[in-house]
């Protein structure tokens, strides 16, 4: 399509599985962590993103274009800390062929669907077959279903979204970026994966369907 | 500022024999025989200019007024609210495959248009039998213009009074804008398919098309393939043209450049390949039609139809100021270019700051018309005054060289209660006059010496196209003539006095 033709671009020698090694800064030891996010328009990715980082919502959030960029560090309980490196992609058809643009290279993606709208629920599969095929084995996948708060609109149920999550290996969670909810859930989740090397229990990641009795109100 | 103590040089005294030479004489006549060197353009061929689709019509006039008169039935046939829409618009443009399948509608939801859609589809078959010269009838109020561009037609039904070269020009930018948002590869899949559906492709972007609609109702980059530099202290926009060419450099980018609003303050392009103004008008409204680009830096692929159609560059896009919708864009061809581009933008941000550039900037962008030349700002000998007090109503200065142009402040119009959208179609007929471009739209070449005077109730309008620059303004009816030669003169040579704050050097 008018897409076509854009090669993804080679990961950077340093990017190898998006970890980029301590660079040689201040603040020799905090691991960066990209962390790509894809899904159907509207599902609320650029809500998530602004929720997180920001602590807002915006009920008016624009259609993305391209794919906003947003660096962010996460202190974790323990003691840690991560950097991620935040592309929150364009959900528009006419982006999906750039999508290895911003996924290559990538430590984590956050796949999300709108719990109200079934085409979104689809859409992510499509999302974990591409990622699964063209992402490398150790990227790092959470499904995220997003707009909890929509309780009366509910069309995929939380079992849906676990029992996808689980047939791929991949990490669930329930999110509103309107109320907040679970939202920090999901990021932290992502950043234990990749906390400095003494905490990296990926014992804290729990087996990743179960990982997530979705920690909000519904 | 330099206030202009002698008359311009440029605008010399036989200018003023030129202009009475121009009523002595009757229309269309060139001024001094043998003389190629100057030719005058009178109202009469302006008259002329809007009613020339007459050709059209005379050459198919039964079975396309058929046609219409069904389209104006589909319309209404659609659902009501739609069907006003139709008949409240000033301008309607719309996009359509060979197919008749809508892809695009400027107003309301194409799916209620279909009907229309298919009626101008039969249309445009019908006006294809008659061959090419037929590209627009006239409407009732509207003129219809059509334009075919690979698989697509696009239309435009306008009663703007806008003549058809300015329309076709328009539908033109339209298909850039597209090729803009997907660059020209899905017309090779719709030439293939003529069942696929192309709005799939083009879901969100209602905004852009819009912005690029409204820079035709009130800014006339489009007709005089031109852009509006950001008006600012040359020595603090030097500094940050320096800073920007350095940020290209760093990043490996091919174009920098730093919008304010709708206005162009500093631009980094290779000698080899300028910018074309078209290319910048489709870049601006990509810019202003996106509003997500606030909220983020952002890495978005876009295509420049002139440089280009069938690629994407890279953009990086930043917000430097936002309210003032200061915006940085560097554009690259290597699609893993980001870090690099955000690193020298981050330079490039920290520069322009600690300079002051970059408040020199907001600033202008923050005042009325963004830094526009306020008529009441000038001085007087230059039509500088109140509005009320000075017989200059308006003007616009197009510096031919460098692709841009000077527009004044509209408030003395607007005490008249006109807006810029009823003057800018006015200008564009008074440009497509001087110029000759009655059917399709060519860009401007050099040209000799033209001079155009036009007055009606409501304006005295004078124009002045040469090589060097080109002059259009508006007068109050009443003024004197010597009067209104004497402003012009004062006003080119304030101009080119001011040019150093006024455009962006090259
Ligand atoms: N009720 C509710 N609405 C939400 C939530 N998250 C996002 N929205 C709304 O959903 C719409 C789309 O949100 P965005 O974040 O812009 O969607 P997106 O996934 O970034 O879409 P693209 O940028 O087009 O890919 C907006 O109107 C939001 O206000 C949520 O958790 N609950
Ligand atoms: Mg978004």
């Amino acid at each position: 399509m008018g897409c076509a033709g854009s090669k993804g671009p080679p990961a950077r020698p340093a990017d190898v599985k998006g970890v980029r090694p301590p660079a040689p800064e201040p603040q020799p030891t905090i691991p960066r962590v990209k962390l790509v996010l894809l899904g159907d328009s509207g599902v609320g990715k650029s809500c998530l993103v602004l929720r997180y980082v920001r602590r807002q919502f915006d009920p008016q959030s624009q259609v993305t274009v391209g794919a906003a960029f947003m660096s962010h560090s996460v202190h974790l309980p323990d003691g840690s800390t991560v950097k991620f490196e935040i592309w929150d992609t364009a959900g528009q058809e006419r982006y999906a062929s750039l999508a290895p643009l911003y996924y290559r290279g990538a430590a984590a993606a956050a796949i999300v669907y709108d719990i109200t709208n079934p085409d979104s629920f689809q859409k992510a599969k499509h999302w974990v077959g591409e990622l699964k095929k063209n992402a490398g084995d150790n990227i790092v996948i959470v499904l995220v279903g997003n707009k909890s708060d929509l309780v009366e609109n509910r069309v995929i149920s939380i079992e849906d979204g676990e029992e996808l999550a689980s047939q791929h290996s991949m990490l669930f969670a329930e999110t509103s970026a309107k109320t907040a909810a679970g939202v920090s859930t999901v990021f932290e989740l992502i950043a234990q994966k990749f906390a400095s090397p003494a905490a990296s229990g990926p014992a804290e990641a729990r087996p990743p369907a179960a990982s997530s009795s979705p920690a909000e109100s519904v | 500022m330099v206030s202009p103590t002698k008359p311009g040089p440029r605008v010399s005294g036989d200018f003023e024999a030129l202009l009475s030479q121009a009523h002595s004489r009757s229309s269309s006549e060139v001024v001094g025989p043998g003389d190629e060197q100057c030719s005058v353009v009178d109202a009469s061929e302006l008259e002329s200019v809007p009613g020339s689709e007459g050709a059209a019509t005379e050459q198919g006039p039964g079975p396309a007024v058929q046609l219409l008169e069904q389209a104006a039935t589909a319309a209404e046939e659609g659902r009501n609210e739609d069907s006003e829409v139709w008949r409240q618009q000033r301008k309607h443009l719309f996009v359509l495959t060979h197919s008749g399948k809508p892809v695009y509608s400027l107003h309301g939801d194409e799916n209620a248009l279909a009907g229309l859609m298919a009626v101008m589809d039969a249309l445009i078959s019908f006006m294809k039998d008659q061959g090419d010269s037929l590209q627009s009838v006239r409407a009732g109020r509207h003129i219809i213009v059509f334009l075919e561009r690979g698989p697509l037609y696009l239309v435009a039904a306008a009663a703007t009074g806008e003549p058809v070269s300015v329309l076709h020009l328009q539908l033109h930018l339209l298909h850039s804008q597209i090729l803009c948002i997907l660059t020209d590869g899905f017309q090779k899949v719709l030439t293939r398919n003529a069942r696929f559906d192309t709005r799939r492709l083009l879901g969100g972007v209602d905004g852009i098309l819009e912005a690029l609609h409204t820079s035709f109702e009130v800014d006339p980059s489009a007709f005089l393939v031109a852009f509006a530099p950001l008006r600012m202290p040359a020595l603090l926009r030097r500094s940050l043209l320096l800073a920007l060419q350095t940020a290209v450099r760093e990043g490996g980018a091919l174009y920098g450049v730093l919008l304010a609003g709708s206005k162009v303050a500093a631009l980094s392009q290779g000698a080899s390949r300028p910018l074309h103004p078209h290319d910048l008008l489709a870049l601006g409204a990509f810019v202003r039609g996106s509003p997500s680009f606030q909220a983020a830096e952002t890495f978005s692929p876009v295509c420049l139809p002139h440089f280009n159609p069938s690629a994407f560059l890279h953009a990086y896009v930043h917000y430097a100021h936002k309210d003032a919708k200061v915006c940085l864009l560097l554009l690259s061809t290597q699609p893993d270019s980001f870090m690099r581009l955000a690193d020298a933008a981050r330079r490039f941000r920290a520069e322009v700051n600690d300079s002051g550039a970059l408040q020199a900037a907001a600033r202008s962008g923050l005042q009325a018309g963004e830094g526009q030349v306020s008529i009441s700002s000038l001085p007087a000998l230059a039509g500088g005054g109140e509005p009320g007090m000075t017989p200059l109503l308006h003007f616009l200065y197009k510096h031919p060289g460098r692709s841009q142009f000077v527009l004044a402040t509209w408030d003395a119009l607007a005490a008249r209660g006109r807006l810029p959208q009823d003057v800018v179609p006015h200008y564009a007929r008074i440009h497509a006059a001087v110029f000759r471009k009655d059917e399709e739209f060519r860009e401007p070449q050099p040209s000799p010496l033209r001079v155009y005077y036009h007055s009606t109730d409501e304006y005295a309008a004078i124009a002045y196209a040469s090589a060097e620059y080109e002059l259009y303004a508006l007068f109050d009816p009443l003024a004197q003539k010597l009067a209104i030669v004497q402003i012009c003169q004062r006003l080119c040579a304030w101009v080119k006095g001011s040019q150093q704050d006024l455009f962006v050097p090259m």
